[in-house]
């Protein structure tokens, strides 16, 4: 079989899944290399890597024997781009190398799940309303000193946070019991 | 404010704590993403751009930033920008983007927010001395504030979502800055180093990582980001930075009880060489600062002025010496300058009661 952009013998062969169907893909060793998907061993430095870890403790097999050369729809990613740079391209990633990631974050923290802060609810409501006193007394200072421009876009801070601050009581509102992360 | 006033003001976070505290700042990093948008490496140089705009918008609109000082990174001056690193303001892979980079820091310099870093948001808040509750509770504030402004990536698994799987989850890095002349002294800080990272505690030089030691200083900072809260992270290095405190205490005594004589030579060593030397390396400002900074520290010297020791530990510095001096040093001027500049503010240190 021939490699299928030059005509050199074909020796690395692997099973792509796109937009859900499957292709194989016959290339030579230096196409393959060109495409980033070559055998040989990725990493020079010591220690493990974050290869390592996605790889398993074979070290040196590549993804082609996994049978999964998935793409990263976000942002283009491949499997083989996260084993080489050990970085993730988008939040989408963090769905499409779940398994792989998983590994990865076992190694790096002895766990696969967030505990802790979370957005719109984590911040004590009362470190709000001391934000709050603080700029409403710059406010008066500002109207004092007839700082106008100042005290508009104090103002528009305050109005800021207290949007955020609605935000906050609506989302424990609408969640009944739900565990407050940093209980005042 | 401008970059000069920002620049002004002496290193508040450097120069705060008690004078000789072992533990010189407190340091919360959070990494954060913008949903919608490919993390900077992946995304489009437009899109950066565009979110570069947003941030800085919704800074404008901040009055701790309104108040301080931001600017787009290619606008900053390579020299300028070495200056804000000296001063931990901007990482040195900040330092280099200046397609997109922007950087937002506040009047006091505690709280910086970095654009387009390896995430598309580095949050830092820095505190004088062992302060790492403090500097958690300044930095949910600043969170908050962003996150009334912006859609973080976010997912209920992995928490917040960063371009390095280092820093999933929480996103957070605490890190305190201390200062362990004595360990080092008893060439101690290698094993102390070694049973930290056992512990999943990080040590590094200040300038992050790679870094040597200059001047004794160290920053230990925790690993772990995931299936931990943000406030176990924190409590757990905070306590062990009390036994690294302890440690260090422990040190001096033992150095006065064993090596009473060296330490004295080392100390006033020190002291003659900064206050005599016509030339001056960075490194050898920093080490021999270090000595004399715990020499005040143990009575066996005196100043007056306050923080005179830390103030120049931050001024020794190529880029900010050249601030000083008003314009471009070769590196034989600027041990020439560097030299002036400490014999004269060390021209007052003497002898302390112990010595
Ligand atoms: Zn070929
Ligand atoms: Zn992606």
């Amino acid at each position: 079989m021939k490699c299928e952009h030059c005509d050199k013998p074909a020796t690395v062969h692997v099973t792509r899944v796109a937009q859900g169907k499957v292709h194989k893909v016959h290339l030579c060793e230096a196409c393959a290399q060109k495409m980033g998907l070559g055998t040989s061993p990725s990493s020079t430095g010591s220690g493990p890597t974050v290869a390592d870890a996605l790889l398993g403790s074979g070290g040196g097999v590549s993804a082609l024997s996994s049978h999964k050369l998935r793409r990263c729809p976000g942002c283009g990613l491949t499997l083989r781009g996260l084993q080489k740079e050990g970085r993730l391209g988008c939040a989408q990633c963090y769905e499409v190398f779940g398994e792989e990631l998983d590994r990865i974050l076992r190694s790096i923290h002895d766990a696969t799940e967030h505990r802790g802060r979370t957005p719109g609810e984590g911040v004590k409501r009362q470190d709000l309303s001391r934000k709050m006193d603080v700029l409403q007394s710059r406010l008066t200072r500002a109207i004092e000193a007839e700082a106008f421009e100042d005290a508009a876009k104090i103002r528009d801070e305050l109005q800021h946070l207290q949007i955020a601050m609605e935000a906050d009581r609506e989302a424990s509102r609408e969640v009944p019991g739900k565990k407050e992360v940093y209980p005042s | 404010m401008t970059l000069e006033e920002l620049l002004d003001h002496p290193c508040a976070w450097f120069v705060d704590h008690e004078c000789g505290e072992v533990a010189i700042s407190s340091r919360i990093r959070l990494a954060r993403n913008v949903a919608g948008y490919p993390f900077p490496s992946k995304a489009e140089p437009a899109q950066l751009r565009e979110l570069r705009g947003n941030i800085l918008q919704t800074l404008s609109e901040l009055d701790l930033f309104d108040q301080g000082w931001v600017s787009e990174t290619d606008e900053v001056s390579p020299g300028d920008r070495m200056l804000l690193f000296e001063r931990s303001l901007m990482s040195r892979e900040h330092m280099e983007n200046e397609d997109s980079g922007a950087i937002g820091v506040s009047r006091d310099e505690q709280d910086v927010v970095m654009v387009n870093e390896e995430d598309h948001l580095r949050l830092q808040v820095v505190r004088p001395g062992l302060s790492l509750e403090s500097a958690w509770e300044e930095m949910q504030i600043l969170d908050s504030l962003l996150d009334a402004h912006v859609e973080y990536a976010f997912s209920s698994k992995y928490g917040y979502l960063t371009c390095c799987p280092s820093n999933t989850g929480t996103g957070l890095r605490a890190g305190v800055m201390l200062h362990l002349p004595g360990l080092a002294l008893l060439d101690e800080v290698r094993p102390v180093m070694r049973g930290l990272a056992k512990m999943g505690l990080a040590v590094r030089g200040p300038g992050g990582e790679g870094s040597d030691a200059d001047g004794f200083l160290y920053q230990v900072s925790n690993q772990v980001t995931l299936g931990r809260s943000e406030q176990d992270i924190i409590g757990e290095l905070h306590q062990m930075v009390d036994e690294l405190v302890t440690h260090e205490y422990n040190a001096r005594l033992r150095l006065e009880e064993v090596r009473p004589n060296g330490l004295r030579d080392k100390v006033g060593r020190a002291a003659g060489i900064l206050q005599n030397a016509w030339e001056l390396s960075s490194k050898e400002a920093l080490d021999l600062l270090a000595m004399v900074r715990l020499g005040l520290a143990m009575d066996l010297l005196e100043v007056d002025e306050a923080h005179v020791v830390e103030r120049l530990m931050i001024e020794v510095r190529p880029a900010h010496l050249q601030k000083l001096a008003g314009k471009e040093l070769n590196p034989g001027e600027r041990d020439r300058f560097r030299a002036l500049r400490v014999r004269s503010k060390l021209a007052e240190l003497r002898k302390g009661p112990k010595l």
